[in-house]
């Protein structure tokens, strides 16, 4: 019988974890702490397709 | 030429919204597959494969990093506190698992739509006949769960950092805790059987009798440790001393209730065979039995044949009958605890045979000598042959007294040389010298004075200034009493057998004062 603080550390792993994605997808839909995530990532991510994938001689 | 150009320009960004459109779906079913993917990772570490690392595991991992130094023991068989190593094991586990489902999704979908290995090929291609659309979304999906991962194992150290941090600042609190008490008190497990003392006992797991030999707050658990067998046990002693049955570390003989966190107290008697030994231990013991109860103080006897031996030597005292004489066993100690747990303190009193004071080759079993705090003398001033001789008209007192046989002086010589051969150092160590059958020795007709000071000169005068003399130089502090072995009730204050008892526990931090108006008091209302 392992011990009971085993299960509850590990719910603790589980909870910081799922904290983190929360917190990165409230992030990726501008809201909570990491409000602007998603647009910063989009510009980015736009931005290098722009110049590299559909118009690269306009880079 | 305006309008041709927005054509064009429609028709792109049609184009482009069906192109988002499908990475919007691809980004989405990725995700979802990913979180998928996190969640078998998380049920398989922490759910349904668990890599438990085992106590006997732990105990080799810890075994391998130094060598026992002697009376060291192997780490106790009880699962690791879980910051300690079973974390270690989570992550690792989770590293595992995540190669695990990475592979397999990777594999899966070329299982299934080239080999067939799961279902009818043709039907594969059927459902989803853009394969390569998911083929095409594995970068994604693979970087996604990658991320997940990196976050669980993020939240793992957090758990880590943090865990640990808090676990050893409880660790700290409680074992300083454990050892402010124990120094304190005066506190320590000394074993009634071998003699041995140790700072804390071992303690018996109660549901398989494993032995753990240090219970105290640690790697195996802050606040309680899961023994190997399941059963959760108490991780302080100063607890585990109430809630498990603690046992000698050296001989696994069980100890006292309380042991490590009551107070210690061992005290030796010694002395010549026939010089009331026992006798003076009984009437002793029963004396502080009446001085707690006026004081309101606990007085109880922790094992049964500690209760046996006073219940059978206090009935001998008071219907005033005498003693049998004590075996050459080795003794056991008579433990008696004064006061109430847990602030007590468990008194234990060694009496040997005088025989075995006398045979130098039997000192080295007589451990009890060498742990001592205070020491208790008895001598039989009928065996002293100055008083024996201006005794001589008076022969039949001197008969039934029963005088001791040997001398005195060679029974102090060589107990006292054999504790300070131990290395032992007298400096913290008292000893009440007690003259022994002085109501026997007054009724014959003989003046013993009163106080510690006339009869060390008393004594000295008699013959035995080697005794007095050394005394002084051999331990801390000594005193000389006159006592009658008899009920207290039936002798004055000055012949009490209690007293030079009082004064050794006094030494010790067990306050038993008797003061002269309560007893009188108490005998006046006996008298009413």
């Amino acid at each position: 019988m392992t011990p009971h603080s085993y299960i509850a550390c590990r719910a603790v792993i589980v909870a910081v974890f799922l904290v983190f994605v929360l917190l990165i997808g409230l992030g990726l839909s501008d809201r909570g702490p990491l409000d602007g995530l998603s647009t910063q990532l989009t510009d980015r991510l736009f931005d290098w397709s722009y110049r590299h994938l559909l118009w690269p001689d306009r880079s | 030429m305006t309008s041709r150009v927005s054509a064009a320009g429609l028709e792109f960004y049609d184009w482009m919204s069906y192109v988002a459109l499908g990475v919007l779906i691809i980004v989405a079913v990725s995700l979802l597959l990913a979180l998928g993917g996190a969640g078998v990772i998380l049920v398989r570490s922490f759910v349904t494969h668990v890599n438990t690392v085992t106590p006997e595991t732990y105990r080799d991992e810890r075994r391998g990093t130094r060598d026992l130094k002697p009376g060291e023991f192997p780490a106790d068989l009880a699962y690791p506190a879980y910051p300690r190593r079973q974390l270690r094991a989570d992550a690792e586990a989770i590293k595992a698992n995540y190669t695990l489902v990475s592979g397999e999704l990777w594999h899966w979908p070329r299982d299934a739509f080239l080999e067939g290995r799961h279902g009818p090929q043709l039907l594969w291609w059927m459902a989803f006949p853009i394969p390569l659309v998911g083929l095409g979304m594995q970068p994604l999906l693979q970087a996604l769960l990658g991320i997940l991962v990196l976050l669980m194992l993020l939240a793992a150290g957090i758990v880590r950092v943090v865990g640990s941090l808090a676990f050893w600042v409880v660790v700290c609190v409680l074992r300083t805790a454990d050892a402010v008490w124990a120094r304190s008190r005066g506190a320590a497990a000394s074993c009634p059987r071998c003699y041995h003392v140790s700072e804390r006992p071992a303690y018996t797991c109660p549901g398989c009798h494993r032995l753990h030999r240090d219970i105290r707050s640690g790697r195996l658990g802050a606040f309680a440790r899961r023994c190997r067998c399941g059963h959760l046990l108490p991780a302080t002693v100063i607890r585990a001393a109430w809630a498990l049955e603690a046992r000698c570390q050296r001989c696994e003989e069980p100890l006292r209730r309380g042991a490590a966190v009551l107070r210690d107290v061992r005290i030796p008697i010694f002395g010549d065979p026939n010089s009331g030994k026992s006798r003076f231990l009984y009437a002793g013991l029963n004396s502080l039995y009446g001085t707690a109860g006026r004081s309101n103080m606990e007085y109880a006897f922790v094992d049964a044949g500690s209760q046996a031996a006073a219940e059978s030597g206090f009935e001998l005292i008071r219907m005033a009958q005498d003693t049998v004489k004590t075996t050459e066993d080795l003794p056991r100690a008579l433990t008696v605890r004064i006061g109430a747990e847990p602030t007590g303190a468990l008194v234990h009193l060694f009496d040997a045979a005088g025989e075995r004071f006398r045979r130098p080759e039997a000192h080295d079993e007589m451990g009890f000598l060498d742990q001592g705090q205070c020491f208790v003398f008895v001598i039989d001033p009928f065996s002293v042959g100055q008083l024996r001789a201006r005794l001589s008209q008076t022969e039949a007192s001197v008969l039934v007294a029963h005088p001791a046989v040997g001398d005195p002086e060679s029974t102090y010589g060589e107990v006292v040389t054999r504790i300070r051969s131990g290395g032992i150092k007298g400096k913290h160590q008292r000893l009440a010298v007690v003259v022994s059958k002085a109501d026997l020795l007054e009724r014959s007709g003989a003046d013993v004075p009163n106080g510690s000071d006339a009869l060390a000169e008393w004594l000295y005068d008699l013959g035995l200034h080697n005794i007095v003399l050394g005394a002084r130089r051999d331990f801390a502090e000594v005193r000389y009493y006159a006592v009658a072995s008899v009920d207290p009730s039936t002798v004055g204050l000055a012949r009490d057998p209690g007293a030079p008892l009082r004064w050794l526990l006094s030494s010790r931090g067990v306050r038993l004062e008797e003061r002269a108006d309560t007893v009188l008091a108490t005998a006046a209302e006996g008298e009413r």
